[in-house]
């Protein structure tokens, strides 16, 4: 009775046993196929890559780039030079063109008898007989510093009648942004 | 004494318990011996993963990297490459050589001279004096390590109010470059200070690998707007250097006498 029990016992263990040892061996075969092939793969793919052609173009093109090098001269000092004049005509303070705008609505009774300009700010005196033209010309110097943005705290420092010479003196400032 | 021998026996009858016998080995290596060389296959293909594959990946990606960064490059090469071929170069020296008589590299006193020569000359207002001091000629930087070293120039003029602010306006599209400093007018004389910039050239560190940019479109209208500019000899969109200016007007003067003749009935 014991014989018989435990024989088929042994057969499915064995069995079972069989069964692992097959899909042990399936795994590793599967293992060393996927990494061999991975292996060869990656070796093809990196060997594909073509970096010596990039390499070798580069070094046709810097030649022919060697032969131009006094054009890349040029261009250099091209940009580096209208880079510092950009620079410096967005520095430069347009003085002459807000003079000339003081100057354009000036009534032609009138004349400049000094001008001061210095550090940024400009001091104009403006003689005439007329005061009619003075007050022409006050109500066009508001008109014309009120649509310039460049021209900050104006200021009219006095409007004097001279009785001996029988003439008006205005004497107006502004700073120039 | 005796109680420890008795302990010490208790010991070594344990460990000889624990020691497997031969029997029981070859019992277990015959039940596993079919899972044996698979085994030792996986851990093989997991060596081989780890001390082959991943090392081979990164190399991979390393060298597409490599790739990439020589591709970006040769590219940057070949568009500084067609730049440079498509450059006129008669245009590009001249325009080289107007942007330096705009800034120039030193201090250009002929440049100078001649360009408040030319604004009082366009506006008509006389120039009683001029006075500059050029500082130190050695020291092309001037003085002081500004950014923008500038030359002073103090100017005494003679002339109405409508005739400075004409030269001002002159000068300020006159070569070189220049800013107006102070002004004290009084009726009809006025002292100057007038500043001329200058700028020496950056020192060439030149890689033939530095993307080249082309001039913007801001930078083209610029160059344009130069050329209009005063106390400068343009021909055909072209600055003439001093000795073509002179060749070029001694030209024009002899064909203009002899046309003059040719064209008088005597």
């Amino acid at each position: 009775m014991n014989e018989i029990n435990l024989a088929p016992g042994r057969s499915v263990e064995v069995e079972n046993q069989f069964k692992q040892q097959k899909i042990v061996k399936i795994l590793a075969l599967c293992s060393i196929i996927c990494v061999g092939l991975i292996s060869i793969i990656f070796f093809a793919i990196t060997l594909l890559l073509p970096i010596n052609a990039v390499k070798n173009s580069q070094n046709q093109t810097l030649q022919g780039i060697s032969q131009l090098h006094q054009r890349i001269v040029t261009v250099v000092l091209t940009q580096d030079r209208v880079h510092n004049i950009q620079i410096l005509l967005n520095k430069r303070k347009d003085y002459p063109q807000i003079v000339n705008q003081f100057m354009t609505i000036l009534p032609s009774d009138l004349t400049v008898t000094q001008m001061i300009l210095d550090n940024g700010s400009l001091s104009i005196t403006v003689t005439g007989a007329s005061l009619m033209s003075m007050n022409d010309y006050i109500n066009g110097l508001i008109d014309s510093v009120n649509k310039n943005s460049k021209i900050s705290n104006f200021s009219i420092q006095s409007l004097v009648y001279n009785s001996d010479l029988s003439v008006y003196r205005l004497t107006f400032q502004a700073d120039i942004l | 004494m005796e109680q420890n021998f008795g302990l010490n026996n208790l010991n070594l009858q344990g460990i000889q318990d624990l020691k497997p016998d031969k029997e029981s080995l070859y019992i277990t290596y015959n039940k596993y011996k079919g899972y044996l060389f698979p085994m030792i296959v996986i851990l093989a293909s997991i060596l081989i993963l780890f001390m082959v594959i991943i090392p081979q990946i990164n190399q991979y990606f390393s060298s597409k990297n490599q790739l990439d960064q020589a591709t970006q490059q040769l590219n940057v090469l070949k568009n500084n490459y067609n730049y440079l071929v498509s450059l006129d170069d008669t245009q590009s020296s001249s325009d080289l050589k107007l942007l330096t008589k705009t800034l120039p590299s030193g201090k250009d006193f002929y440049g100078i001279m001649t360009a408040i020569s030319v604004a009082s000359a366009r506006a008509g207002i006389a120039i009683n004096s001029f006075q500059f001091s050029p500082g130190n000629l050695s020291k092309l930087t001037g003085s002081d390590n500004l950014p923008y070293p500038t030359i002073q120039v103090q100017l005494q003029t003679n002339g109405s109010t409508a005739s400075l602010t004409s030269f001002l306006n002159e000068l300020y599209k006159t070569v070189p470059l220049a800013e107006v400093y102070s002004i004290k007018l009084n009726n009809t004389q006025a002292d100057l200070l007038l500043n001329f910039f200058f700028k020496p050239f950056p020192p060439q560190n030149l890689s033939d690998e530095t993307p080249i940019n082309p001039l913007s479109s801001g930078d083209k209208s610029l160059i344009t707007n130069l050329y209009t500019w005063n106390n400068l000899i343009v021909q055909n969109g072209l600055l003439l250097s001093d000795t073509q200016a002179i060749a070029s007007a001694s030209v024009s003067l002899v064909a203009s006498s002899s046309s003059q003749t040719n064209y008088s009935p005597f």
